[in-house]
């Protein structure tokens, strides 16, 4: 049967899978012209690629940092440690790595390539930014409650 | 300072122990340690109803008021 505990083992593969994948994404990014044409895919493109590929590896930090504080919460969540100063660091952490996502691609899609895609994926990653910003303001509020309802005698 | 609990004072004229105390008044030991070392943020009115029942005192004789020192 489907319980919690599958549930938070099914989200920790899940970060641990993105993870490798954003590794891989990062070491074979060079090769990407070797493995198809530019007909078929924009990112076979050797210039476009040369042009892009700062901003890939720039992107590639905040998501790894992200990727990694989001498993080491998960591994929390499953020792039941959910609304803890830890958390809520990570949270704070993963928020502001969305910011620098949203920079990143924001000056790419300024200064490097007119993008529509890769401004809608800046104006994404602002979106997500607050979106975890309230997230965790949330879990800093039920902290707070959860101490204070421990410490009631 | 704020409110200071004052219940080793207590515990130690009416000679009871922690452990016994924590079973007659229905929480455990832990609970009570909380609340003889001035960590506990509230205290519900049953907790202290049963404190003061089992001895027999007042809640002014356990907890006690002092004003923070001025900054």
């Amino acid at each position: 049967m489907w319980n919690a505990k599958k549930s938070i083992l099914l989200s920790i593969c899940g970060a641990g899978a993105a993870i490798l994948l954003v590794i891989l994404f990062a070491a074979l990014l060079p090769f990407f012209p070797r493995f198809g044409s530019a007909k078929s895919s924009i990112l076979f493109d050797a210039a476009y690629l040369r042009t892009i590929m700062p901003s890939l590896y720039a992107c590639c930090v905040p998501a790894l940092i992200s990727l990694i504080s989001l498993l080491r919460m998960l591994l929390d969540i499953r020792k039941s440690l959910v609304f803890t100063e830890a958390n809520v660091r990570r949270l704070r952490v993963i928020s502001w790595c969305f910011f620098a996502l949203f920079l990143i691609l924001l000056l790419t899609a300024l200064f490097a390539i007119a993008s529509p895609a890769i401004l809608l994926l800046a104006v994404s990653s602002g979106f997500f930014c607050l979106l975890i910003r309230v997230v965790k303001n949330v879990i800093d509020a039920a902290r707070t409650l959860k101490e204070e309802n421990d410490f009631t005698i | 300072m704020g409110i200071t609990v004052n219940l080793d004072v207590m515990m130690a004229k009416r000679k009871i122990s922690s452990g016994e105390l924590a079973e007659r008044i229905g929480i455990t030991p832990a609970n009570l340690s909380v609340l003889k070392t001035n960590k506990a943020k509230a205290i519900r009115f049953s907790t202290l109803e049963a404190i003061c029942r089992e001895l027999g005192c007042q809640p002014g004789d356990i907890l006690e008021y002092a004003a923070d020192d001025p900054p």
